[in-house]
């Protein structure tokens, strides 16, 4: 299991095959995040229902997704768990570890909500 | 927000507009708005991401019970919409009067489309806002204790649509599937897709209150109620039109209907139930009527042999509770009465011929002892097909059909003596036209019929006696198989059976022996030589059947007694302290008789020697007179007539008996028939050999085997005493049944007599106290 998760970080730095554009906060802290929607999808429901039907817009055969309200600080920590089930929560501070809890209750993402909680 | 014609679960307006409530309406209209558009079938102008925030800022802000019930409101109106704007319109023109003017249910069909195509939209709009509304059915639905969106959808479809309270829409859709289901009964042909669409609606819909699919509760029963009705209706046509075999085929047919219907469009938790209905309105309730159709029914399938339609009520039958049972004793009525009509033609013969021959033609007595079993035979083997071919060898039936057999075949008192005759009949002649497999396979069938006698040890008794005269007279074909026989009756009935048979072939084989031996001795010793050659077979008395205790009367020609006290001399000579007594009635002889054409040579009994002996003193045309014959010869009565008959009434005439006939009777004269002529150089004049007993004998044979029956059950309580030391008497009763049932039923009289007898002779004693208590007596 080791191994396969450290593989499937590696995908994260692949720039290939990826069919979704994330946009994640707003105005100057904007950043744009590539990703798999296969794995997406696997891994959060969220994502599944946002693909499965297609009324996502896309571009250039790419899903585009606006995430303003999580910020691109946090989407990356969150990306890399939906990846590789990875996260390192020695370095969050209170109200920090709040918005990444909120966030990932929004995404529906019920492995890290636990994760985070059992921290807690 | 638009026409809020329901009074309930209206959202009521923001009494005090703060900026929470400005944040909710905000959220909601776009919510509400996007539901719609769903609706319109417009999701692709939506934002998922966005409208999926606003339900999770709706919820987290506390307002899920505001967006759920605001949710089912919008949902609720659409369907109201859908009503009345699809389902209503697309009604079939109402009642009977639809299956005439639409006589292929086309405004049924039509119906079932748009309720198919209702059915497919809604649920479709339900997956995506189900999509959208994630976030409430995850942490509002399951605190509030309220259905997923989902399931919202389903049962708001099912009070709108098909429980609709304002349209009768369930009346139509019921009526519709009902009719459509007819239409396909009746051979047209329906679009199964829509009907599926709608079933797999009902089975989707759920019963509030039962908690069972609304296919349960709203269809299954009018369904199984109608499918009952119509079986019942076409039972009765369908017994009236067609013959049995038709109509098990018609039979078959609807099941199979029913079942692939089931497995097209139905639950598959209908299947039992429907299947139980054609069963029981077109199988059960037909069982007799079927089984009993005249021309066509059980009986005459039997009769003509027809496997496939036997196969089919066999299978069919087999369905419901009563049929094998209902089947079976039919068989076995059927067999009793075939039974008994193969009885009734042996005893109309055997009275027959008691008119027409009063001392009896016996060898007819032994054709009609051997038609009798291969009778027999040939039904078993019928039905041994039967069983084979239609019944899957069910063991039920083979039981059934077992006791049939043994019904009519112990109905049949000769047929322990007919079942030896015939066996006597194949081992003498089998080989003749017949292979030894065959015969071989015979005797195995014979076997199975002689498993059915009760009185095993009637049958030992002719086998007895066929198989004495088989042997001493030479007649037995094949060694091997009169072993084979013996080989197969040991299988059956044990060791204890047959040793005497055994013993029989022994004194058979060191009687050739001796013979040998005798031949040795006559030409190293001094005597004279007897004139004549002599054969001795000496029969060890327990082992054969025959009374062999005092040598039957009979003067014999001085030649033969001379060689018979050589015998004797040298036979006791070897085994002292034996004891020979010369039986003269079972006894042959080859003698050369000159005819005016030709020499003859003469196989005789030695009775028939001694008479034909007479006449060598006799001048031509001189004539003996039966009593004569009979005070010279000191021939038993019996014996004499019959030895004469065969000379003078049968087949070869070597004596003309005046006056003629078939009869002998006292005062008849005899004469040599000088003129006599034959083909063949060699002569057997046949003595009866094997024949059916007279009724005398029969009585014999019958003391014989109830005296043998006392001492046998007399051994078998003494031996069950002597374990048991102590038993009480209807204990005792039933072990000796036990013991005994394998070679005749022994009847409870019988035992109490000779436990009795046993108590006369002090062998046991009643206890004291108890006098149904028996002690065995060291």
């Amino acid at each position: 299991p080791r191994e396969i998760s450290n593989d499937y970080e590696k995908l994260l730095e692949v720039e290939e095959d990826q069919d979704v554009i994330i946009y994640a906060g707003e105005n100057e802290n904007l950043k744009e995040f590539r990703a798999h929607s296969l794995i997406l999808c696997t891994r959060s429901q969220y994502f599944f229902a946002a693909f499965y039907n297609d009324w996502v817009e896309k571009k250039n055969g790419n899903f585009i997704l606006k995430k303003p309200n999580i910020s691109p600080q946090l989407f990356k920590i969150i990306l890399r768990f939906i990846y590789c089930g990875k996260i390192d929560l020695t370095n969050f501070q209170g109200p920090e570890m709040l918005k990444l809890l909120t966030a990932v209750d929004e995404l529906n993402i019920q492995a890290l909500i636990n994760c985070v909680q059992k921290y807690l | 927000m638009s026409s809020r014609k329901q009074p309930k679960g209206k959202i009521r307006p923001p009494k005090k507009p703060n900026s929470a409530d400005a944040q909710f309406n905000d959220n909601w209209d776009r919510l509400a708005q996007a539901i719609r558009e769903i609706h319109k079938k417009n999701a692709s102008i939506l934002s998922f991401e966005e409208l999926y925030r606003n339900a999770y800022n709706m919820v987290l802000h506390k307002n899920g019970d505001k967006l759920y019930n605001g949710v089912r409101e919008v949902i609720t109106q659409h369907l109201e919409e859908v009503a009345v704007s699809q389902v209503v319109p697309a009604f079939p023109l109402s009642g009977a009067s639809s299956s005439q003017t639409n006589p292929n249910g086309a405004g049924g069909a039509n119906f079932l489309k748009v309720l198919k195509t209702v059915w497919e939209d809604h649920t479709t709009c339900m997956l995506m806002i189900r999509d959208i509304l994630m976030y409430m059915d995850r942490v509002y639905a399951k605190t509030a204790n309220v259905p997923l969106v989902y399931d919202l959808g389903l049962d708001l479809f099912r009070d709108t649509i098909v429980r609709s309270q304002n349209y009768p829409i369930q009346n139509h859709l019921l009526e519709v599937l009902l009719q459509q289901i007819k239409l396909e009964r009746e051979n047209e042909i329906i679009d199964r897709t829509n009907v599926k669409a709608s079933i797999d609606m009902l089975l989707e819909l759920t019963d509030a209150s039962t908690k069972d699919t609304v296919y349960a509760t709203d269809f299954e029963n009018k369904f199984l109620e109608t499918s009952s009705e119509y079986y019942r209706v076409e039972g009765q046509m369908l017994v009236g039109e067609y013959d049995a075999p038709e109509y098990m085929k018609k039979v078959d047919k609807r099941l199979n209907e029913e079942e692939q219907r089931v497995r097209h469009y139905l639950s598959q938790t209908t299947e039992p139930k429907i299947r139980n209905i054609v069963e029981e309105e077109l199988i059960s309730k037909h069982l007799k009527t079927v089984i009993e159709m005249e021309n066509s029914g059980l009986i005459p399938m039997l009769r003509n042999e027809k496997m496939d339609d036997l196969g089919r009520m066999y299978k069919l039958f087999g369905r419901v509770v009563k049929g094998h049972d209902e089947m079976k004793s039919a068989i076995s009525d059927y067999i009793r009465e075939l039974g008994k009509a193969i009885n009734e033609t042996v005893t109309s013969n055997t009275t027959a011929e008691g008119g027409n021959a009063a001392s009896g033609d016996k060898q007819t007595g032994a054709t009609v002892a051997v038609r009798w079993v291969q009778e027999v035979l040939d039904l078993k083997d019928k039905f041994d097909k039967v069983q084979n071919l239609a019944l899957s060898n069910d063991k039920a039936f083979q039981t059934s059909f077992n006791e049939a057999f043994e019904y009519f075949i112990n109905k049949n008192s000769k047929s322990p003596e007919f079942i030896s005759l015939f066996i006597d009949d194949n081992l003498k002649k089998g080989l003749k036209g017949k292979t030894e497999e065959e015969v071989d396979s015979v005797l195995d069938k014979t076997i199975t019929l002689f498993r059915f006698i009760g009185e095993k040890d009637v049958f030992e008794r002719y086998y007895k006696q066929h198989l004495a005269k088989r042997l001493l007279l030479g007649r037995s074909v094949s060694d091997d198989a009169e072993r084979g026989m013996i080989g197969k009756l040991k299988v059956e009935c044990g060791y204890q059976f047959t040793t005497k048979l055994e013993g029989m072939f022994n004194d058979m084989r060191i009687s050739s022996d001796t013979m040998t031996d005798f031949k040795e001795y006559l030409d190293k010793s001094v005597l004279e030589k007897p004139k004549l050659d002599l054969s001795v077979t000496v029969l060890t008395s327990t082992f054969w059947p025959m009374n062999l205790s005092a040598s039957p009367r009979c003067n014999l020609p001085p030649e033969l007694t001379k060689a018979c006290g050589t015998f004797q001399n040298f036979y006791l000579g070897r085994h002292s302290g034996r004891r020979l007594t010369w039986q003269s009635n079972m006894g042959t002889a080859d003698i050369r008789g000159s005819f005016k054409a030709r020499k003859h040579e003469l196989n005789v009994s030695t009775y028939q020697m001694v008479i034909l002996l007479m006449f060598n003193d006799k001048q031509d045309g001189e004539s003996l007179s039966y009593e004569q014959i009979k005070g010279e010869s000191d021939i038993p009565e019996a014996d004499l007539k019959r030895n004469l008959q065969s000379l003078a009434c049968a087949k070869y005439k070597i004596l003309v008996k005046e006056p003629k006939g078939k009869e002998i009777n006292p005062g008849d004269q005899f004469n040599f028939n000088n003129d006599f002529t034959a083909p063949l150089q060699r002569i057997k004049i046949q003595t009866v050999a094997s024949k059916v007993e007279s009724e005398g004998e029969r009585k014999e044979t019958r003391e014989k085997v109830e005296e043998a029956r006392k001492h046998q059950t007399e051994a078998a309580i003494v031996r069950i005493m002597k374990d048991r030391k102590t038993m009480e008497h209807n204990l005792l009763i039933a072990e000796v049944v036990k013991q005994l049932q394998s070679r005749f039923m022994p009847n409870p009289a019988l035992i109490k007599k000779r436990i009795e007898a046993l108590i006369e002779r002090e062998y046991l004693e009643r206890a004291t106290g108890d006098r149904r208590v028996y002690n065995y007596l060291a």
